[in-house]
């Protein structure tokens, strides 16, 4: 080994975390493109009541109905897509495993209804959050059961289509891949 | 003993005498006061509640073509505060959310025109349409995950709904001051070129469309569209000066300032205070802004506030030259006056 010090240093470098600004930079920003294929809203009710028989009710009733809307969308991360291949006017393409994720979520004020009598304090913000958050954690659970990879998928390979045209390249696409229960449980990531 | 002693011991006696008599009626009040306060008090007001969350609808599943080239995660946070008269003067209660907000940039490929791919020879132009923001409806915050920190008082069902309104526009200007559009489009650009040199593609130019309207220009066309968009409401008086009218009723007119300026100012405004008037007004390096107490108040201003006003003012200004009026070395002068007009004080920076 010819330079062992120049080795060390290099590895001191490139093994050192980055540096706090730069670090909040990574955080902050995420420049990987994503090809969005499928975008949807889904909606969902959820009701606080008071138990049946509580001794609280003698004080009032507590009861809130709080609707939510979530905005969902299916893409694929471009920089996964590997071994493109062009040969004879036409290219071979295999497209990634698509993500589900959801994007926003809103509480509908205008649609709350609540039900508050006697004794008892209104309903604050924080407990609406929380009751949202109740309903986004369904809704998340469930993206798995809706029928939103197919349709992703076929506009995704129409998107290619109609973008390599103008190149003079026909895309070929591999095998689509079927998903079981599991895997598409797999595909739905965080923000 | 005196007679004002026996007075008083006559006058206890008689007191005792009707509790005894009203004995019952004074132990059940005092059960019902201490129950309410245990209540109150003690019991989470959460527990023994029966969530339901409901069947989830999918509406509108709509096929897109958007290719997002930079995301910008961070939490905002919004607070607003009021002051209501109470027993002992003013009570200010104040209510604070931090909002989870992304921002999606990138394009809308289905508005590519036919010719947005051209071959000569060796050389390839490509022309993208501009960067837009790609969030549906460009909603940017998570309510779901939004924490809130302090609630103080009730809010209104509008207040609340604000709150979320204000943090989306707060992350949009925020977007602006950062100078996302612009470093969305150098990515997308780099993206396209990256995608084209794997297809073989050589000497690649890249352009994009120009932003068809610029999201700094926050006065938006018609009065309705002003009332839908925003929380305050848009006026231009004879004299020139530009008024912002919020919902809760409080008044901010400014001068010589530029849109960016003004949504910043607006938005910090609506955040920090309620219900007064104010004046801005800049000349060149200078920064007036003034405050005009619109109701007196019931009781004497005590001393401990006013200082806590100043310090409040103080903070106000400094993160106005902070993170609004980033162009130049400003001088500011906050201005508090009584309902009349009469200078109270005034704090520099």
């Amino acid at each position: 080994m010819k330079h062992p010090a120049w080795l060390i240093l290099l590895l001191i470098t490139a093994c050192s975390p980055p540096s706090r600004s730069e670090q909040e930079v990574i955080d902050a920003l995420n420049a990987t493109p994503v090809l969005y294929t499928l975008e949807t809203t889904a909606e969902v009710c959820i009701e606080s009541r008071d138990a049946q028989g509580s001794l609280r009710s003698l004080f009032g009733n507590r009861n809130i109905i709080v609707p939510l809307e979530a905005h969902i969308k299916v893409g694929y991360d471009l920089s996964r897509i590997e071994g493109i291949r062009v040969a004879g006017g036409k290219a071979y393409i295999t497209l990634p495993d698509p993500f589900i994720e959801i994007e926003g979520t809103r509480i509908l004020s205008d649609e709350i209804v609540s039900d508050v009598t006697g004794l008892r304090d209104p309903f604050k913000a924080g407990e609406e959050t929380e009751l949202a958050a109740r309903g986004l954690a369904k809704i998340r659970a469930s993206l798995s059961r809706f029928n939103l990879i197919e349709p992703a998928e076929a506009e995704a390979r129409q998107t290619i289509r109609d973008m390599l045209r103008p190149l003079g390249l026909t895309p070929v696409f591999g095998n689509a891949r079927s998903y079981s229960e599991d895997d598409l449980r797999q595909l739905v990531i965080d923000r | 003993m005196t007679d004002k002693q026996l007075s008083i011991l006559g006058k206890a006696a008689r007191v005792g005498a009707f509790l005894w008599r009203y004995r019952w009626a004074v132990a059940v009040l005092a059960v019902a006061v201490a129950v309410t306060v245990f209540w109150k008090a003690c019991v989470p007001s959460f527990g023994e509640r029966s969530v339901t969350v409901g069947r989830i609808n999918i509406t509108d599943i709509s096929p897109t073509r958007k290719l997002k080239v930079l995301s910008w995660y961070k939490e905002v946070m919004v607070s607003q505060t009021r002051q209501d008269a109470g027993i002992f003067g003013y009570d200010e209660e104040q209510i604070c959310a931090v909002c989870p907000a992304r921002l999606d940039l990138g394009f809308d490929l289905s508005e590519c025109d036919s010719v947005w791919y051209v071959e000569r020879n060796d050389s390839v132009w490509v022309t993208l349409p501009p960067v837009t923001i790609l969030n549906r409806d460009r909603w940017l915050v998570s309510d779901a995950e939004r924490r809130i920190p302090i609630e103080q008082g009730k809010w209104s069902a509008a207040e609340k709904k604000d709150l979320s309104t204000r943090a989306n526009a707060l992350m949009l200007f925020k977007c602006e001051k950062n100078d996302c559009w612009s470093k969305a489009e150098e990515q997308g650009r780099r993206t396209v070129t990256d995608i084209l040199s794997s297809l073989g593609k050589k000497n690649i130019s890249v352009r994009i469309l120009p932003r068809r309207r610029s999201p700094r220009v926050t006065l938006p066309a018609s009065l309705s569209e002003a009332q839908r968009a925003n929380p305050y409401r848009f006026f231009t008086l004879s004299d020139g000066t530009a008024c912002l009218r919020y919902q809760n009723g409080s008044h901010l007119y400014y001068k010589g300032l530029s849109y960016a300026e003004l949504f910043a100012v607006a938005e910090l405004y609506y955040t920090f205070h309620s219900a007064d008037h104010y004046t801005v007004t800049r000349n060149g390096q200078h920064v007036d802004f003034i405050h005009k107490a619109r109701a007196a108040a019931p009781f004497p201003t005590a001393k401990a506030p006013l200082l806590s006003e100043q310090m409040a003012a103080r903070n106000l200004l400094t993160i106005l030259h902070r993170d609004v009026f980033l162009s130049a070395p400003l001088s500011f002068t906050w201005h508090e006056q009584d309902r009349y007009g009469r200078e109270l004080w005034s704090v520099g920076k």
